[in-house]
């Protein structure tokens, strides 16, 4: 009975103890932080609300973080719009070669934003292949695509497009698809069936994918330094540049802060739009 | 039944989960060679008595004995017992083969020793052709054989089995009813068989132990369980039967119908007080029917229907009440028929009488 | 219009878009491929077999000590995420009862919270509370808290299905409950276990953010290759970036043949 009960806390309680540790408690000392002051690469240990001051005056930190704002909702949307098809696509009509289909699609995620980031740069920049091409056929090359945020946009949609169709791809895997057949008895055209059951009962998986996209891309540091250009600085950029060559802990501290709480309320704000009940979802008790 | 001669002793056994008491105080004692049946409704705590056999889970009060040794605290894989679930449980990435010998591995058997002990199980069970097969390319039934191959292999001190044949369909479940009960009597130890269907536990035991509720409400030979239930739930869920209300009438010998217009004369062996309440308990095949132009007496009632269930009718009869009873004879060749008016009664000495709310009394 | 028909449309269109996607994802991996083994990087057309830029890569010490630190940084992260992922599973699958739902939550949470900002936040935790620069331990924990969400859901997906009475059975077997792991529960679920510690190294390999911030002068790979990217991509870049390509082609290929291997057997 006794040693029963413990194995059954430690199991839980190990995991729950880590996360406290080493996932909550680092969350906590950067809140702390943020309420405090750097002086010449030193931390003060004063209480302030000077960073939080800063960031809401200061004209570029609101640019930063409206530009990352849109890029990310941007981005986000166009992923989810890109996705859809191919995840249902991969599980309609996949058959056997679902797996195939879906690990193909999960590769080029694997080997990591850098890599990926350089890669990327052989196809878009100055001397990249698209406009390496255009030049050899005796056109102009694209300035768009070189160190805008149109190529920071091309950029993320190139980094997260795995991430999102396999999350949609797992949603509609288990979506049991003869509840739209059962729709099409009832009269249902296509469209009614995707509108009023496909959709609806996916909408959990396809919010999860949506935050996986945008919670990068709004805190997204690499990307704009590397692809955005003079005009393209976003807000994790600037955030890492605090902690980076300007030695700003406390206020990098603070941009940290606030960029978590605003996803935590974007995931809030999107999963209390949704009754769960309502997107089918069953708690996670076998049925 | 001595202390000294029972083989497992359950001795005064409850679990419970915080205030809700799955098991209640629970004895039982099972003699070597016995096949007891444990028969109770869904949630009664049948499951839970068996994983308190197999350890699989402690009891909150009482001890569990097994051959005269206690074995309450003792892990279930130090058990030496043998157990067949309601769904198979076999292992899905071993053939028959290594299911059937991994009970003897577990042990560490001698090679020489797991192959002869897998031949002969696979021998009485005629799974000798499919030994290198993969589960999930059995029937049901096969499947079935195999889970309880893997039971028996090992020589268990016992087997539990634990509604083997309730995901198995009516015909194959009959089949190997017969089969089951003569594995025990071929093995010659005790198996402990639970299921919620009475018929199950009829036909395969030697005694039932009836649960209830977490209790123990009635064990006994199954004959007697059957003709002679001490409890109303016992009469009520051992056969099927009907069940009607009753008072006993100021001479204290005789009972009336509370619905009905019908009298019958208690058996002397049943003591009530006159004006008491009773619940009257009557088995579906021990209705009687006569004719109304006979004039006798009885329950004045309509034929709604006739089933013909193999060499028994079943008649669904109406009373004038409006009540719907069942009443099952041995097939004729000049059924009543339909829309017939009929009178139904019965041997005072064939029904069971209990005091109104003896169930709740008991609570 | 004939529904077959339309049918067939909606299917064509779909897989024409399926292959624009991934030439659009492969075609960089492709291109730096070809770039990786060209005289000519930047338009390597038509494509050449020159490994020079792999011979100098595996020549340079730094690469050299970067792979081995990122080595042993994606080996640890992957067994220790792992371990703490297929406890949180099988806590909440098992013994979490009607707070199931709260612990999944709080298990995926790290998904939802940005990789620089756990790199950041870990980094603030240390520096105030004992002075740490950051190392190689700090940088596995870090990694892991990031990972184990992941190794959490795949694990979990994994052993959603699992009928836990299998261990049950195996025990009334006679198994002890650490055999009966070994003999039941690793054969039916070791998919889920390994793209779980695939996962997690991979991440863990690639992922920049974190070692950042945590490592200090510790090179590693991805680090290694954003330095040099400051500087210029180097066909030595491409090379490595089509290393780890293949690497992993491999590993997830490897993997793929084995649990077909296995369902044959069966
Ligand atoms: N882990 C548990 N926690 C709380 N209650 C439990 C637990 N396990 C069983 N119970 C309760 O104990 C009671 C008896 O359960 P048990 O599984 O023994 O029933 P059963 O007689 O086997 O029923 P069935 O015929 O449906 O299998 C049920 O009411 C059940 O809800
Ligand atoms: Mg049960």
């Amino acid at each position: 009975m006794q040693d029963a009960n413990l194995q059954r806390r430690l199991i839980l309680d190990i995991p729950t103890g880590f996360l406290l540790l080493f996932f909550v408690m680092p969350l906590a000392a950067l809140v702390t932080l943020s309420f405090w002051q750097t002086e010449n690469y030193k931390i003060v240990h004063e209480w302030t609300l000077m960073n939080y001051g800063t960031l809401a005056t200061e004209r570029a930190y609101i640019t930063f973080f409206l530009r990352s704002l849109v890029m990310a909702i941007g981005v986000s949307v166009t992923l989810v719009a890109l996705s859809w098809p191919i995840a249902y696509f991969i599980v309609r009509y996949g058959g056997r070669y679902r797996i195939i289909f879906s690990l193909l699609l999960v590769i080029p995620f694997l080997s990591g934003e850098v890599l990926r980031l350089i890669a990327l740069q052989g196809m878009l920049g100055p001397a990249g292949l698209v406009n390496g091409a255009l030049i050899r056929m005796g056109a102009a090359p694209l300035r768009m695509i070189m160190y805008s945020n149109a190529a920071s946009f091309i950029a993320f949609i190139y980094l997260y497009l795995p991430l999102v169709v396999t999350t949609i791809y797992l949603s509609l895997i288990n979506f049991d698809f003869r509840l739209a057949h059962a729709a099409s008895a009832c009269g249902a055209n296509r469209f009614r069936i995707f509108t009023e059951v496909v959709w609806p009962l996916n909408l959990s998986g396809t919010i999860v994918g949506f935050m996986l996209a945008f919670i990068p891309t709004l805190s997204a540091s690499l990307v704009p330094r590397f692809l955005g250009g003079p005009n393209g600085t976003l807000y994790g950029m600037s955030m890492a540049q605090q902690f980076g060559e300007s030695g700003t802990w406390a206020l990098g501290a603070a941009m940290g802060v606030v960029l978590f709480l605003f996803s935590a309320i974007a995931l809030a704000i999107l999963s209390y739009g949704v009754d769960l009940r309502r997107t089918g979802f069953t708690g996670l008790g076998r049925q | 039944m001595s202390n000294t001669s029972s083989y497992i002793r359950i001795d005064k056994v409850s679990r419970r989960y915080g205030a809700f008491k799955a098991l209640d105080d629970v004895s039982l004692d099972i003699s070597k060679e016995e096949f007891i049946a444990i028969l109770g409704p869904s949630g009664s705590g049948k499951s839970t008595l068996l994983r308190l056999i197999a350890g699989l889970d402690r009891p909150t009060e009482g001890r569990i004995h097994f051959e005269g040794k206690d074995v309450t605290e003792l892990a279930p894989h130090k058990r030496g017992i043998g157990m067949v679930f309601q769904e198979f449980l076999l292992f899905p990435h071993r053939t028959v083969r290594e299911n059937l010998a991994f009970p003897l591995r577990m042990r560490n058997e001698a090679k020489a020793e797991i192959e002869e002990r897998v031949e002969w199980v696979a021998g009485i069970l005629s799974l000798s052709t499919m030994l290198d097969r993969y589960p999930s390319q059995l029937s049901g039934g096969q499947q079935q054989r195999v889970a309880l191959g893997r039971g028996l292999v090992a020589r268990p001190t016992l087997l539990l089995l634990d509604e083997p044949l309730a995901n198995l369909d009516r015909e194959l479940r009959q089949e190997m009813e017969i089969e089951i009960r003569r594995y025990q009597k071929q093995l010659g130890i005790p198996f402990i068989y639970v299921t919620h269907n009475q018929e199950e536990a009829l036909s395969m035991s030697d005694r039932i132990a009836v649960i209830n509720n977490g209790r123990l409400e009635a064990l006994g030979e199954r004959q007697a369980i059957y003709d002679h239930p001490q409890t109303p739930f016992v009469a009520r869920f051992v056969g099927k039967s009907s069940k009607f209300q009753g008072v006993v009438q100021p001479d204290g010998a005789t009972v009336r119908l509370a619905r009905h217009d019908y009298e019958f004369a208690l058996p002397p062996d049943k003591k009530f007080n006159p004006g008491d309440a009773v619940e009257i308990f009557v088995k579906n095949e021990r209705f009687d029917i006569s004719s109304k132009q006979d004039g006798g007496v009885g329950i004045p009632s309509t034929v709604v229907d006739v089933v013909l269930r193999g060499p028994f009718l079943e008649y669904v009869l109406e009373t004038d009440r409006g009540d719907t009873v069942i009443a099952v004879k041995p097939k004729r060749n000049d059924p009543i028929p339909i829309r017939e008016r009929v009178l139904l009664s019965w041997n005072p000495a064939d029904c069971h009488i209990f005091k109104d709310g003896a169930d709740d009394a008991r609570r | 219009m004939n529904p077959n028909f339309t049918d067939s449309l909606i299917k064509w269109t779909l897989a024409v878009f399926l292959v624009v996607v991934f030439a659009f994802l492969y075609m960089p991996i492709v291109h730096i491929l070809f770039a990786s083994l060209s005289t000519r990087p930047n338009f390597p057309y038509p494509p050449e077999f020159n490994v020079a830029s792999y011979i100098r890569l595996s020549t340079n010490t730094v690469y050299q000590s970067a792979f081995l630190n990122s080595l042993l940084l994606a080996s640890c992260t992957a067994v220790l995420s792992t371990v703490l992922g297929f406890l949180a599973t099988v806590g909440v699958l098992r013994f979490a009862g009607k707070r199931a739902l709260i612990y999944a939550i709080f298990f995926a949470a790290p998904l939802f919270v940005a990789e620089i900002l756990l790199g950041i936040s870990s980094m603030a935790l240390y520096y105030m509370l004992f002075e740490l620069q950051g190392n190689m331990l700090t940088a596995i924990i870090a990694n892991a808290v990031h990972c184990f969400s992941f190794c959490f859901l795949i694990m979990a997906a994994m052993l959603y299905k699992y009928d836990w009475r299998m261990n049950e059975a195996a025990i009334v077997c006679g198994a002890s409950p650490l055999r009966s792991f070994f003999e039941v529960m690793l054969p039916i679920t070791w998919p889920g276990i390994m793209g779980s510690l695939i996962t997690a190294f991979v991440l863990s390999l690639n992922g920049l953010d974190v070692s950042f911030y945590l490592l200090g002068a510790t090179p590693t790979m991805p680090s290694v290759a954003w330095g040099a990217l400051r500087y210029g991509v180097k066909p030595e870049l491409y090379a490595l970036s089509s290393l780890i390509n293949i690497v992993v082609f491999a590993m997830i290929i490897a993997l793929l043949v084995a649990i077909r291997l296995k369902r044959k057997a069966a």
